[in-house]
C-alpha cells in the first residue's frame, strides 16, 4: 500500500510540475509576444526574461524566448543593443543547428545598424558574414538582399547590383529573387537611366508575381513605357499597355495604360 | 501525507485553473474615434457596433467622435501618450498622418489578402477582403508608404449640387456645363442678371481637392512623358529634377493651363471662400445666395431634406487641354477621398479591431451603414440609393501621374497659402507660378531630405513588422504564411530603395 502510495506521490508531483513548468514558460511566451506587438517593451522583456530563466523550459522554448528578448530589446526606445546582441548571440552559441540561429545573426546585425553602432558598409559587411556562415540555410537569401541594400544606402550602387546579380546566377529561383530582380531594374532605370539593361530584367519580372499582386502592373507599365520612351516602338508597348488592362482590370495603373492605347491607336 | 498530497492537488488544480484563466477571454474592449460629429453618422456607426456587439458577446465597441479641427492633433498627442483607441479614422494619406500611419498604426497588407469570414454565404464568400471593395482597396494603398494602411468604408466622391430654379432663371440653362469655359459663361450671365448671388459657394476644405479634380489630370499626358522611374506614383524627387534639367517648369503648359482653370473656378466664388469654413458655404446655398456649391454624397441629404428648392448634381466641369480642342482626360476617383480607419499597434486586441473593420465592410453591413448615412458603399454588388448614385466613383479615369506641387511640410505650407491667395486674386498667377519655380529649386531638396527623415520611423515599424512576421514563421507558422512575410520584406525593402534613390539623386544633382 505504502509502495502504491508513494508511486501515486510521484506521479501527482510529476504532474504538476510539468502542468506548471510548461504551461508558465508557454504562458510567458505567449505574454511575450503580445506585449511586444502591442509596443510594451518592458512586460515583453519580462515575460521572456521568466520564460528563458525557468530551469524546466525546454531547449525550444528557450530559444525562442532568447529570440522574443532579443527583438524586445532591439526594438525598445531606445534599443538596448548590448542586451539584445547578448540574446541573440546566446541562441547562436547554444542553439547553432536551430533553425532561428540563422535568423538570430541576422536580426543582430540589423539592429546594430539600426541603432547607428555599425555603419551602412560594416552592416553590409557583417550580413554577408552571416550569409556565409550559413549557405545551407534560408537566411542566406535575406542575408544578401538586406546587405544589398545597406550598400546602396552607402551610395554604392554598383557593388550593389553586382552583388545582387552574383547571387541570382548562383541561386536564380531563391525566394527573395523577385524582389533582388525589382532592385536592381529599379536601380538602373532610376540612377543610372539604363533602360535597355533594365528591360530584360523587367521582361523576367512581369512572369511573376511580387509579394503585393500590384506591383507586377507597375512592372508592365514600365516595360510599355521604356519600349514607347526609349526604343521608340509604340507597337511593342501597346501589347503591353493591353495586357495591363486584361490582366488588372482594376488597378488604378489600368487608366493610365487604358489612355495610352486610345492615344496610340490614334497615331497612324 | 495527506496534507502533501493535498498541496500538489492544489498546485495541479491552481495550474491548471490559471491557465484556464489565461485562456478564458475576458470582455474585450474596443474604441472606434472618428471626427465626424453629425448625429445620423453616429448613430449608424452606433448601431453597427451593437449588431457586432450582439455576434460577440465578449467585445465592447465604442464609438467617439472628436471635433474635426482639433482631430489630428487629438490623435497625436494619444500616440505620443500611448493612449490611442483601437480604431482611427485617418484624415488624409498625407502630412503628418504619414507619420502617424508608419510609427503607431498597423500595416494591413497581409490581413487583407484573407478573405472576409463576415461575407458568408453571399457572393463575396471566399473572396480576398481587398478583391471585395470596388476599388480593389486602392483607397487604403499608401504608395508612398507602400502598404495598405487604411480601411475605407465609403467612396467620397465630390460634385455640383446646383439651385434648379436659379440655374434656369439667372443662368438660362437647366443643368450647368460639363466644359469649364461654357460653365464659366454662365456664371457670368449669373453675376450680370443678379450682382447680389454669387455663382458658387466654395469653401476653404474644397481647394484642395481643386488641385486633384483639375491640375492631376490636366498635367497627366505630360507627367505621364516625364517621369522615366516609372513608380506608382509621381515622386517628388522626379519634379525636382525635371525642373533642374529644364524638361519641367509649373510656368509652362500644362501646369499654366491647369492653374488657369482652377483661377477660373476661384473668379466665380464668393469672397474670402480661401477661409470660408463648409458650414457657410453650404449656408449660402441653402440659403438662395449662391446657385452651385461642390460637395460629396455625404452633403446630398442636407440639400436635399434642407433647401427650399429642387436641387440637382452634376460632375464638375472640365478644362479643355492646351492647343487642343478636347477635354482632360478623367481622373480615377478611388483614392479621390472616403472615412477610412487605422487600426493602432497600441491596442491590446489588434485582430479584434480588424475583425470589427471587416464587419463594417462586409457586404451586408457596408450596405445597411452607408445606406442609413446616405453614403457611397466601398464594397462591390451593395445596393446604391438612387440620390446617391450620382456620386458614384469614376474608377475607369487616370492615376494623374502628375509633377508633385508639394512635398510636406514647408514647401506644402507655403504651397496652400500661395494657391489660395493666387485662387483668390491676391497675388496674380505669373508670381505665382514663378514663385513656385523658384521654391522648389531653393527648397525642395531640403524639404524631400526633411521628409525621408520622417519616414525612417516608418522604416522602424515596417522592420519590426517584418521581424514579426518572421518571428511568427519560424516559432508559431500556424498564424501566419511565409507570403506574409514576403509582403512585410517587400514593403520594408522598397520603402528603404525609396529612399536610398532619393539620396542618391539629390547628391549627384549638386542640390
Amino acid at each position: 500500500m505504502a509502495k502504491y502510495r508513494n508511486s501515486l506521490f510521484a506521479l501527482l508531483a510529476c504532474l504538476a510540475m510539468s502542468a506548471l513548468n510548461g504551461k508558465t514558460s508557454t504562458y510567458d511566451l505567449m505574454q511575450g509576444w503580445n506585449a511586444l506587438d502591442r509596443m510594451d517593451g518592458t512586460s515583453a522583456v519580462a515575460h521572456f526574461r521568466r520564460a528563458v530563466d525557468l530551469e524546466e523550459t525546454s531547449p525550444a522554448s528557450r530559444a525562442e524566448a532568447l529570440y522574443g528578448l532579443g527583438l524586445s530589446y532591439g526594438y525598445a526606445n531606445p534599443p538596448q543593443v548590448a542586451e539584445a546582441v547578448a540574446a541573440f548571440a546566446q541562441i547562436t552559441k547554444d542553439y547553432p543547428s536551430a533553425d532561428c540561429a540563422g535568423w538570430a545573426a541576422l536580426e543582430s546585425v540589423l539592429l546594430r545598424g539600426r541603432a547607428g553602432d555599425i555603419d551602412s558598409v560594416a552592416e553590409a559587411e557583417a550580413l554577408l558574414e552571416v550569409a556565409g556562415r550559413y549557405r545551407d540555410h534560408a537566411v542566406i537569401h535575406e542575408a544578401t538582399l538586406r546587405a544589398a541594400m545597406s550598400l546602396l544606402e552607402a551610395g554604392q550602387g554598383e557593388r550593389s547590383v553586382m552583388l545582387l546579380n552574383d547571387h541570382l546566377r548562383q541561386y536564380p529561383d531563391n525566394e527573395e529573387a523577385p524582389l533582388m530582380r525589382f532592385l536592381v531594374a529599379y536601380w538602373k532605370m532610376e540612377i543610372d537611366e539604363d533602360y535597355e539593361g533594365a528591360l530584360p530584367i523587367l521582361l523576367e519580372l512581369a512572369n511573376h508575381n511580387l509579394a503585393e499582386p500590384r506591383r507586377r502592373a507597375m512592372v508592365m507599365w514600365s516595360i510599355a513605357q521604356i519600349y514607347r520612351l526609349h526604343h521608340d516602338d509604340p507597337q511593342t508597348a501597346l501589347v503591353w499597355y493591353r495586357r495591363i488592362v486584361a490582366e488588372f482590370p482594376n488597378e488604378i495603373t489600368t487608366g493610365d495604360a487604358q489612355r495610352m492605347i486610345s492615344q496610340l491607336e490614334k497615331t497612324p | 501525507m495527506k496534507a502533501t498530497l493535498a498541496a500538489i492537488v492544489f498546485m495541479v488544480a491552481s495550474a491548471g485553473l490559471g491557465n484556464a484563466h489565461a485562456e478564458t477571454p475576458s470582455r474585450k474592449d474596443i474604441r472606434l474615434a472618428l471626427c465626424i460629429a453629425d448625429e445620423t453618422v453616429l448613430s449608424a456607426f452606433r448601431d453597427a457596433a451593437r449588431e457586432y456587439e450582439a455576434m460577440h458577446p465578449d467585445v465592447k465597441v465604442t464609438i467617439q467622435a472628436v471635433p474635426e479641427r482639433s482631430y489630428a492633433q487629438w490623435v497625436n498627442t494619444l500616440s505620443i501618450g500611448k493612449m490611442l483607441p483601437d480604431i482611427v479614422q485617418a484624415q488624409s494619406i498625407y502630412g503628418i498622418w504619414a507619420s502617424l500611419a508608419a510609427e503607431y498604426f498597423q500595416p494591413l497588407g497581409g490581413t487583407a489578402g484573407e478573405p472576409n469570414p463576415y461575407n458568408q454565404g453571399t457572393e463575396l464568400e471566399g473572396v480576398a477582403w481587398r478583391s471585395t471593395f470596388r476599388d480593389d482597396m486602392t483607397a487604403g494603398y499608401w504608395p508612398h508608404l507602400t502598404e495598405i494602411y487604411s480601411v475605407p468604408v465609403n467612396f467620397e466622391t465630390r460634385r455640383l449640387f446646383y439651385n434648379k430654379e436659379l440655374l434656369n432663371k439667372l443662368g438660362g440653362v437647366e443643368v450647368p456645363p460639363s466644359s469649364l469655359n461654357e460653365w464659366e459663361k454662365v456664371c457670368e450671365r449669373i453675376r450680370e442678371r443678379d450682382p447680389h448671388i454669387t455663382p458658387l459657394a466654395l469653401s476653404r476644405e474644397f481647394v484642395p481637392d481643386l488641385l486633384q479634380k483639375i491640375y492631376r489630370p490636366l498635367a497627366h499626358d505630360r507627367g505621364v512623358d516625364l517621369d522615366h522611374s516609372f513608380w506608382e506614383d509621381w515622386r517628388p524627387e522626379v519634379t525636382l529634377r525635371r525642373l533642374k534639367s529644364g524638361e519641367w517648369s509649373f510656368q509652362s503648359s500644362p501646369s499654366r493651363e491647369a492653374f488657369a482653370a482652377m483661377r477660373q473656378i476661384g473668379r466665380q466664388a464668393q469672397q474670402g471662400f480661401a477661409t470660408t469654413e463648409a458650414s457657410q458655404a453650404r449656408f449660402l446655398f441653402l440659403s438662395g445666395q449662391a446657385v452651385m456649391t461642390f460637395g460629396s454624397a455625404r452633403d446630398a441629404a442636407v440639400y436635399y431634406q434642407q433647401s427650399a428648392f429642387p436641387v440637382g448634381v452634376c460632375d464638375m466641369p472640365r478644362p479643355a487641354l492646351a492647343d487642343q480642342d478636347v477635354t482632360a482626360p478623367v481622373l480615377n476617383e478611388a483614392a479621390s477621398g472616403s472615412v477610412h480607419f487605422m487600426v493602432s499597434r497600441q491596442s491590446a486586441n489588434v485582430e479584434q479591431a480588424v475583425d470589427f473593420l471587416k464587419f463594417l465592410t462586409s457586404k451586408k453591413e457596408n450596405e445597411a451603414l452607408t445606406q442609413s448615412m446616405g453614403w457611397y458603399p466601398v464594397i462591390k454588388g451593395t445596393k446604391v440609393k438612387p440620390e446617391v448614385e450620382a456620386f458614384a466613383p469614376q474608377l475607369k479615369g487616370v492615376s494623374g501621374r502628375s509633377p508633385a506641387v508639394a512635398v510636406a511640410p514647408s514647401l506644402q505650407l507655403w504651397f496652400d497659402q500661395e494657391f489660395a491667395r493666387m485662387l483668390e486674386g491676391e497675388i496674380s498667377m505669373d508670381q505665382f507660378l514663378a514663385a513656385l519655380d523658384h521654391q522648389w529649386l531653393a527648397n525642395g531638396g531640403a524639404d524631400i531630405r526633411r521628409r525621408d527623415r520622417i519616414f525612417h520611423d516608418a522604416v522602424i515599424r515596417s522592420e519590426f513588422n517584418s521581424s514579426r512576421r518572421r518571428a511568427n514563421l519560424i516559432f508559431s507558422p500556424e498564424k501566419t504564411s511565409d507570403e506574409m512575410r514576403k509582403l512585410a520584406l517587400e514593403s520594408l525593402v522598397l520603402l528603404r530603395f525609396g529612399m536610398a534613390a532619393r539620396k542618391e539623386i539629390l547628391a549627384h544633382g549638386n542640390d
